[in-house]
């Protein structure tokens, strides 16, 4: 990976802490596209999603507060978890993209660790391209707050639509631990998109 | 005339709250709900397919099949179908997968013995976070199992239990009965909600009395076809 695009994944991270500050007491549930500066270009009217324009990035996100903490467990042979999905097309004008997507979730764990899943599936059907570095790991904790960032280089555009997905559970019971538990209280969910430096 | 109104009205009173104390009774003796055992459900189109994933054997679709008929025919609005072979995306799976997109995989879980199979839920938040929107079996490959309808031998599972079981997972069915409880230790007939098969083995193979009034509970008969979405027939009653 290149300096330039090391930069450019700091800068946005950067953009999406701050994100993640200013939502802390925000709506219980908003979706949208945030700008992410003066120029880019407006989502009304797309019925999936801003698209990008030359030398500009957009985000999309959504934050989502329970009106009760939402408990997931995992006890013996059943289990069972949720999911966030944010759907976006890609511009016409790009062949490839690259696509950071950022989860920062208030969670307690436990009985076990919890388990984060990246996903992405074209809306139309058809590939499930993977996200870099795949499922990640929350240790067995108190209430506490963790944000996630995962990547995807490359991916293919031209106007194709793709959902990208957060999925959260809890990962099997510890030994000796009859149930582990994830409660979750509340979430973000932020998908960068930016043309992709290889374009064929 | 109106004596006569009062006392009828008054034997209907008495009739209701007696009805009333008394289904309090019962479901305190039965020390279970429907709500506790069933927090989140399917919804709105209660015709739910499942697909076997290309892992399954073709010996066990029709086994399979059969159980799912045992929760079907219990007359509640929720019915669970077969509806062909697909390539899945992996047990557990919650993001790469669309509403009622419900595997079965046959795969090495653990080994012999510990987890024989195991039902994985998803539940969405586009608009109810109650709504069960995906669900997944993964049966143990590396078990012992027993096909047959008979008694398994020593150290074999029956399968068609361990499917019924599952099964009962899939309808939303979080838990077990306690292993302590009349349901699972006592004089009567072993039931399929309890957290393991019976010493034989043989535990799961029927709906008994609490599995099936814990399932209607949850999912009262609607006695007719189930209707989906602007009045068209289910996919199931289509068929």
């Amino acid at each position: 990976m290149g300096l330039a695009k090391k930069a450019k994944i700091a800068a946005m991270s950067w953009a999406i802490l701050l994100l993640v500050g200013c939502v802390g007491s925000g709506p219980r549930l908003s979706e949208g596209p945030t700008p992410a500066r003066a120029g880019t270009p407006s989502a009304s009217g797309a019925p999936i999603g801003p698209g990008v324009a030359n030398g500009e990035w957009v985000r999309r996100s959504k934050a989502h507060r329970f009106p009760k903490p939402a408990r997931y467990r995992c006890e013996d042979d059943d289990c069972a978890g949720s999911a966030s999905f944010l759907r976006l097309r890609t511009p016409r004008s790009h062949d490839r993209v690259d696509i950071v997507m950022t989860f920062t979730i208030e969670y307690r764990a436990t009985g076990g660790d919890a388990l984060l899943q990246p996903g992405i599936r074209r809306v139309d059907g058809g590939g499930r391209p993977s996200m870099e570095p795949g499922d990640f790991h929350l240790t067995q904790t108190d209430r506490t707050t963790t944000t996630v960032s995962w990547m995807k280089e490359g991916l293919r555009a031209g106007g194709r639509a793709y959902r990208f997905g957060v999925g959260f559970s809890p990962a099997m019971p510890a030994f000796g631990e009859p149930i582990a538990s994830l409660v979750v209280y509340r979430f973000t969910h932020v998908v960068d998109v930016t043309p992709s430096s290889d374009q064929h | 005339m109106a004596s006569s109104a009062g006392r009828i009205f008054c034997a209907a009173l008495l009739f209701s709250v007696g009805c009333f104390v008394s289904s309090i009774f019962t479901g305190l003796a039965y020390g279970h709900s429907a709500s506790s055992y069933y927090p989140r459900k399917w919804k709105i189109d209660l015709s739910v397919p499942y697909q076997f994933s290309l892992s399954i054997p073709d010996h066990l679709k029709d086994n399979i099949r059969e159980q799912s008929a045992k929760w079907n025919s219990l007359d509640g609005e929720l019915s669970l179908y077969a509806d062909g072979t697909a390539q899945g995306v992996g047990y557990g799976n919650c993001v790469e997968l669309t509403y009622q997109e419900n595997f079965l995989y046959w795969a090495d879980i653990d080994g012999p013995g510990g987890t024989l199979a195991r039902e994985y839920t998803c539940h969405f938040l586009e608009s109810d976070p109650d709504r069960i929107r995906v669900s997944s079996i993964q049966y143990d490959r590396e078990e012992n199992w027993h096909y047959g309808t008979d008694a398994s031998g020593s150290n074999e599972i029956s399968f068609r239990g361990v499917a019924l079981h599952e099964f009962g997972h899939m309808s939303g069915w979080v838990g077990h009965f306690s292993a302590s409880s009349d349901e699972c230790s006592g004089s009567g007939p072993y039931h399929t909600m309890c957290a393991n098969p019976n010493q034989s083995g043989d535990g799961w193979k029927s709906l008994e009395q609490h599995d099936k009034h814990t399932f209607n509970a949850a999912y009262p008969g609607s006695g007719g076809p189930t209707l989906v979405g602007d009045g068209a027939l289910s996919r199931r009653d289509q068929k």
